[in-house]
């Protein structure tokens, strides 16, 4: 059927109208058709090459993670990026000597110099891959490039910065990346955790305390996060100070989640009475991590606090303690009277059978 | 106004509605293309990167359940192996009166438990909660019929954990989805829900609860709802997403902040599509307190659902999801051009009201109106065949837009004669497919003015291999 748009009526503007527009969505509709079937026979290509590349050079990889010494044809640039994901997730997976057999690996290949330029040069996914590339290597000469990369806008870019730095050498990293935790709201603590566990604690305690006592109050409570990652020792000596000075009860509820330092008894027991009840489950956590005989008395008080977590914190600490047997335990509950903690310890006693 | 005056009036406002309708769609589309761009540029780090810092909140999974005995068992097997550093499972045995409780106690060495819980939300009676002695993570709470909402508050109630996830009975999860949804709440503490993808699971293998092979089913309705979802999810909710104005998060998997919906009052019962209106309450509220929140859409395809086959299960599928949305938009109607609306209350929901809600009412007027014109002689054939070149042209091309998205991201159907017949799909669904939903949404609509409340949502499933 064929459209005349020599119209007559008065309707005329409308169908005209219509018509173009008509048209205008089935033509861009059959342009979309046409990019859609462009698009997947680029797709089948690459991943056919891919799949090419990966057979070849999966073994390869694998064998020289191993130490063998084997001879690598040359990687094309086309092909560049899908060695360097192959790489980096095998980077992630094996430990200790492996890693340098595989570095030696790439820098045959010339991976460190491709790496190089594709953090100068490169989109967007290729300088993540390039910066996970060169902390991998520990790769020095990109020192300087990476430590400006750390202040990037983007959280990804200056995170995979950071990450790479701390790789490359975490002593002389952690003083860059430090100051930055602290600043940067927008990093993911997930992500921040991440690098800090990759280090060592030994490396990341004294900045971190460090950073911890200049921090302004609204910093703080980010960053004592962190501390169950550092040495025990110099991480409760700076929570003391907290909960010594500080009326930040979020801040005194984290403390209270990490600490496990058993000098701090006296500490937790005094957060028992706190009127905040996010506080009080800490507390009753923190017993049941290093509470002592003495102690069953405060939880078996907790066992009637009006907040459920509490009182359930209070029953699963009181079963968690060492000398608190199964019999001690319905020996407990026999003498209560109240009915939230019985039902509460009858509870946890049958989540310690099941 | 002649007569001749009030069909050329007629006629412009149907063909203004049905390209403003189709421009909005596109701009979505436009919105999509560029975020979804953006992650597909941004995912390499997360993709080498699987190790957990310790820092993931940890994630209650709900589930309810209704008469599920078929396909329970698999689907909580799929559960129990999915990759996140801490979960726990609920079941919410929802007063089944088939054998759904026997069969979990006898899979999962169910026993009795005498849990203690703070019943934040009003829910039916909970008749007990059973702990299973295999799986330490899998709790079951068996409980008095109160329908979907009511069992997921139930769960809220009984959940341990900060994050909950709202799972229908019959979804396949892949073994990543904790994983994937999560990460908007730990890079953003702001973020108080966030919707997955679904995808249809209708012709591909699964085994165990999990998908094995990614296929497309023989039947043609399933075919075009493939499309069909790909538009809802890959522009429809994608769009939205980055101005924090995404009304809905399908019940099949939602991840949601657990403080922000007791705060809220839980699940309304008295809905049928209590998953939009809990996401537009939330909205509601914290638009009007001023509080800082994000509500967004992973595009990932993490979950796959059983789409309805025959005519009828589709029909009562699309009535009650109109229902729904009808009932989500009227119970938070105060959000529409309220001042502190923001991007919600001055752009979607007024879209919504617009396209979704009254959209059927005003599309099968539009053809019904054509239609009649045509058959009594008051419009030429070629202004009849020009408003169809018009509906259909612009259905085409919004089609042919979700099916380019899904080609730039995730490509999900691998061979070629996929993409193919899907393309087919989008083409032919045009002739008669997109008219009769509408109808069945027109139906719905209807039930919404005239008719009591709908219950469960009951579709006739095949038994789980």
């Amino acid at each position: 059927m064929g459209f005349n748009l020599d119209y007559a009526s008065n309707s005329d503007q409308i169908i005209r109208f219509a018509f173009i527009a008509g048209l205008a969505a089935v033509s861009l509709a059959a342009l979309l058709v046409i990019q859609v079937i462009v698009m997947r026979f680029k797709l089948i290509r690459r991943e056919q090459r891919k799949a090419r590349f990966r057979a070849l050079w999966r073994p390869l990889m694998a064998q020289s993670a191993t130490g063998e010494s084997v001879s690598y044809p040359k990687v094309a640039e086309v092909d560049t990026k899908e060695f360097l994901i192959m790489w980096n997730h095998l980077q992630e997976l094996i430990r200790g000597t492996s890693k340098n057999s595989l570095n030696q690996l790439a820098c045959s290949v010339g991976m460190n110099l491709t790496a190089k330029k594709l953090l100068l040069r490169g989109a967007f996914s290729e300088r993540i891959l390039a910066m996970m590339t060169l902390g991998n290597l520990r790769e020095k000469s990109a020192w300087s490039i990476l430590a400006d990369l750390m202040h990037d806008e983007s959280p990804l870019i200056s995170l995979a910065a950071s990450s790479a730095l701390m790789k490359i050498d975490a002593d002389m990293g952690i003083n860059l990346f430090m100051p930055l935790v602290t600043l940067r709201d927008d990093w993911p603590s997930v992500k921040v955790a991440m690098i800090f566990k990759e280090a060592s604690s030994a490396v990341i305690t004294e900045p971190l305390v460090k950073a911890i006592r200049g921090a302004k109050p609204s910093q703080i409570r980010r960053l004592i996060n962190f501390l169950e990652l550092a040495n025990v020792a110099e991480s409760s000596q700076v929570m003391r100070e907290i909960l010594a000075v500080s009326r930040d009860q979020q801040a005194i509820a984290t403390c209270l989640r990490i600490m496990k330092d058993p000098r701090d008894l006296d500490m937790v027991r005094s957060q028992t009475i706190n009127p905040i009840w996010i506080v009080r489950v800490q507390a009753a956590a923190a017993l049941g991590r290093i509470g002592v005989e003495e102690d069953k008395a405060r939880l078996i008080k907790l066992l009637v606090d009006p907040q459920w977590w509490v009182r359930y914190r209070a029953a699963t600490s009181l079963s968690q303690l060492p000398f608190v047997s199964i019999e001690e335990l319905q020996r407990i509950l026999s003498e209560q009277t109240d009915r939230f903690a019985i039902d509460m310890l009858n509870q946890v006693l049958a989540e310690r059978v099941v | 106004m002649n007569y001749q005056s009030a069909i050329e009036l007629g006629q412009w406002i149907f063909l203004l509605y049905f390209i403003l309708l189709n421009t909005g769609y596109l701009m979505l589309n436009m919105l999509s293309m560029i975020n979804i761009s953006r992650m597909m540029r941004e995912n390499v780090s997360d993709e080498l990167s699987q190790i957990y810092s310790g820092f993931e909140t940890p994630i209650t999974l709900l589930m309810p359940a209704y008469n599920e005995q078929a396909t329970i068992a698999p689907s909580i097997r799929s559960l129990l192996q999915l990759s996140y550093p801490q979960y726990e499972i609920l079941i919410i045995n929802d007063g089944s009166v088939d054998d759904t409780l026997t069969v979990l106690q006898r899979e999962f060495s169910l026993v009795p438990f005498p849990e203690t819980y703070r019943a934040r939300i009003t829910t039916q009676t909970v008749r007990g909660i059973y702990h299973s002695t295999v799986f330490p993570n899998l709790r079951v709470i068996d409980k008095e019929n109160g329908g979907k909402a009511d069992s997921l508050n139930a769960g809220i109630n009984v959940s341990r954990y900060p994050l909950f996830c709202a799972v229908d009975a019959d979804s396949v999860l892949q073994r990543d989805s904790l994983q994937r949804v999560a990460k908007p709440f730990l890079e953003d503490s702001t973020v108080i829900a966030c919707g997955g993808s679904i995808r249809i699971a209708n012709g591909c293998q699964i085994s165990g609860g999990f998908l094995e092979k990614i296929g497309l089913p023989p039947s043609f309705l399933a075919r075009v709802q493939i499309v069909e979802y790909l538009r809802a999810f890959l522009f429809g909710r994608m769009g939205w997403s980055p101005i924090n104005a995404m009304l809905i998060i399908s019940g099949a998997f939602g991840l949601f902040k657990k403080d922000a919906v007791v705060d809220a009052g839980g699940y309304r019962t008295d809905t049928i599509g209590e998953d939009m209106e809990l996401v537009v309450r939330l909205h509601r509220r914290y638009r009007l307190a001023k509080k800082p929140y994000k509500i967004v859409f992973v595009p990932d395809p993490i979950c796959w659902t059983e789409a309805p086959e025959n005519l009828k299960t589709l029909r009562l599928q699309r009535t009650r999801w109109q229902r729904g949305l009808a009932e989500s938009l009227s119970m938070n109607i105060g959000l529409l051009f309220h001042p502190k609306g923001g991007t919600v209350g001055w752009l979607a929901f007024p879209f919504t009201v617009i396209f979704e809600w009254l959209g059927p009412l005003l599309e099968v007027t539009g053809y019904l109106f054509m239609i009649l014109l045509f058959y009594f002689g008051m419009i030429s054939a070629t202004a009849f065949w020009v408003f169809l070149l018009v509906a259909i042209g612009f259905g085409l091309l919004l089609s042919m837009s979700a099916l380019l998205l899904e080609e730039m991201s995730f490509h999900v159907y691998p061979r070629a004669s996929q993409l193919i017949s899907l393309m087919l799909a989008a083409l032919i669904e045009n002739f008669g497919y997109r008219q009769l939903t509408s109808v069945w949404r027109l139906t719905g609509l209807m039930s919404w003015l005239f008719f009591s409340k709908g219950r469960w949502g009951v579709m006739k499933r095949k038994d789980a291999k």
